[in-house]
């Protein structure tokens, strides 16, 4: 019965959707209706923005014209080979198969002169629950993905330019503009089944943490396309910012308001575009992220980061720098249980650079690296959660909207040892990725 | 949490001001052209043309060109037709008001001063022997355009040569007079006139 609901729905939307799309796509194609204008002018490669694409946004999506459906929709088809299963094939499901992973459905566009939206709406086709005899059961989930609502303002005189505005959004970074910070930062694009798989890097809780499990206000200035500011807080997304969270498992609960700041110097000249900043955020987390009465973490997490671009015609190169520093201080149910001392460091590195010829052909060289405090109750085979690999891909972009990407992340170190760190003989290198994938969107 | 339902609120309640118009087409230009072409039209990143101090009948002309899509080279439409249809023939005047009497700024980056000169012997004199015209007589002694064509004078070299070579093609099919002009230049005085151009001033 199921099945024919979705079908009867498909068989309505599909020619909808074709309707709508009909029109030349783009990338984010919504936004690119509204304006006229191609991928290549806010987009490097999706979601990496160019010096306009940053405007664009921090002018709260408002620059074209209110379209009727401001729709785009995208999905992804991909491949996923760990490296080494270990002859324990079950633990690494869908291993080297072709997968849908699925798509999103943005909802993305001006909706007046001040006001402007992103909000995201994910499929996923790979969605895992791990089963009672241990195997893995994938179905597939709808959740809310990333959103960012705004309202802005801009003043424009002779002596002075001022963007400025307020953003509703539930993914701390998920409205800074530079691809220097975790939300739209480096891998743009990564394996779902190497996260089933449980391997991924070592990440603080700005990276990721509490996306969608949060929603956060903040007012951000943008003084004379050089200066950023901003000041913001959190809190989680439950009751009228339910939405914000909506299908996710409120795994990092926040307790109260959480404040977020962000400061940065911006500076475009010539085929240039620099900029250095600053982002931090205090969190109170519930240690048990279904009670409400659960006691608190304490999270402190201080960011430094670096983007640059070259931007010429036909040769695009960019790079983003990041340090994230995060100190914890555990509440003291966790000690002894599954932490050995009351405060922790955990401090992440992430670099990458960018080759772009014709926006159609791009390399890109990624590293990564967290090195932690040593703790023998939470990292009890190496006492270090010391993670560090590199990720190189090739990319190759068959249409504006069409991106075809191989990409390879190698680990040189995991969870605190190149060799042996589960103490059942694997090797950080067994579990290096290998990941073809095709995005489209449209 | 109180500061946020009523920050959503006012989010909310503000929507309906979408109604109110747009601002003057000043307003426009520092805005939205200013985000490439700066706000004073002395655009820094060759990507995008320098639109300080030319002619405004040209401005009128090419937007008119990109609203029509009968200009469709490569950037014209991936930047500019989607700008242009949003135009009135009003607010296309105005722009072109606007940044005609923005002051030109020289332009200070970096070329070979070899090629400039032989740019500039180009620009001034022409090629008799290739059928080349000189330059200045339709762009002026110093590049600052007249009735017949357009500023060139600190125009980014980049973007010059780029566009001698649409006029290569059939995408900007109202430069009739480039169009034969640049079947006269090879690469190399392409670049030579580009460079001169820039350090015009």
């Amino acid at each position: 019965m199921k099945k024919l609901y979705r079908l009867a729905y498909l068989s309505v939307l599909y020619p909808l959707l074709m309707l709508i799309f009909q029109q030349q796509a783009f990338a984010l194609p919504s936004y690119a209706r509204q304006t006229g204008e191609a991928c290549v002018a806010c987009h490097v490669s999706f979601p990496e923005l160019t010096p306009y694409g940053r405007l664009f946004k921090l002018s709260g999506y408002t620059l074209g014209t209110t379209q009727l459906f401001p729709v785009a929709a995208m999905a992804v088809a991909s491949v996923s080979k760990v490296s080494n299963t270990q002859g324990n094939d079950s633990s690494y499901p869908r291993n080297n198969q072709l997968q849908l992973e699925g798509g999103s459905l943005f909802i993305a566009g001006k909706l007046g002169d001040h006001a402007g939206m992103f909000s995201q709406w994910t499929y996923n086709n790979l969605n895992s629950t791990t089963q009672a005899d241990g195997s893995t059961a994938f179905n597939g989930k709808t959740t809310v993905d990333n959103n960012d609502w705004r309202l802005s303002w801009h003043l424009a005189k002779a002596d002075l330019d001022l963007i400025y505005g307020l953003t509703l959004n539930n993914n701390p970074t998920v409205q800074d503009v530079w691809n220097s910070t975790p939300a739209f930062g480096y891998p743009y694009q990564s394996s779902r089944l190497a996260s089933v798989w449980g391997i991924g890097p070592q990440a603080t809780l700005i990276e990721g943490g509490l996306a969608q499990q949060v929603a956060g206000l903040s007012a951000y200035a943008f003084l004379n396309k050089n200066w950023y500011a901003e000041i913001g807080s959190y809190r989680v997304a439950d009751g009228p910012f339910s939405f914000l969270s909506h299908g996710v498992d409120l795994s990092n609960r926040l307790s109260g308001n959480n404040p977020y700041l962000r400061f940065a110097y911006n500076r475009d000249w010539g085929m240039h575009s620099l900029a250095v900043g600053v982002f931090g955020m205090d969190a109170k987390v519930h240690a048990d992220g279904t009670d409400t009465n659960s006691p608190l973490d304490h999270y402190h997490d201080r960011g430094i980061d670096m983007q640059y671009q070259y931007l010429s015609d036909p040769h695009i190169f960019t790079t983003q720098l990041s340090y994230i520093h995060e100190s914890t201080d555990w509440d003291a149910s966790h000690i002894g249980n599954d932490r050995a001392t009351a405060n922790s460091k955990l401090n992440s590195f992430r670099a990458k650079a960018s080759y772009w010829y014709q926006h159609t052909y791009g390399l890109s060289i990624g590293y990564f690296g967290e090195h932690g405090t040593t703790d023998w109750t939470a990292w009890s085979n190496t006492g270090s959660p010391d993670t560090t690999g590199y990720i190189l891909e090739l990319n190759y972009m068959i249409k504006p909207n069409w991106r075809v990407g191989l990409q390879y992340t190698g680990y040189t170190k995991y969870q605190g040892a190149s060799l042996n760190y589960d103490g059942n003989g694997r090797n950080a290198r067994d579990n290096s990725t290998t990941y073809l994938y095709t995005w489209i969107a449209f | 949490m109180k500061i946020t339902k009523i920050a959503l609120f006012g989010m909310i309640s503000l929507l309906p001001l979408q109604v109110i118009a747009a601002g003057s087409a000043e307003d426009l230009a520092r805005q939205w052209c200013a985000n490439c072409h700066t706000a004073d039209g002395n655009s820094s990143s060759p990507l995008f043309p320098r639109l300080a101090g030319q002619q405004a009948g040209y401005i009128v002309k090419q937007l008119q060109a990109l609203k029509n899509h009968s200009r469709s080279d490569e950037s014209a439409h991936d930047y500019m037709w989607g700008i242009a249809a949003t135009l009135d023939d009003k607010t296309i005047a105005d722009i072109a008001e606007y940044f005609s009497s923005q002051k030109p700024l020289p332009n200070t980056a970096a070329v070979e001063p070899g090629l400039a000169t032989q740019g500039a012997q180009l620009f001034r004199n022409g090629n008799e022997a290739k059928g080349t015209p000189p330059c200045m007589a339709c762009h002026g002694p110093n590049g600052e355009g007249s009735e017949v064509g357009p500023r060139l004078a600190g125009q980014h070299a980049a973007y010059v040569e780029k566009q001698l070579h649409v006029f290569a093609s059939t995408q900007r099919p109202s430069a009739v007079e480039m169009q034969a002009i640049v079947k006269t230049l090879d690469d190399k005085e392409i670049q030579a006139l580009a460079a001169y151009i820039q350090a015009l001033h």
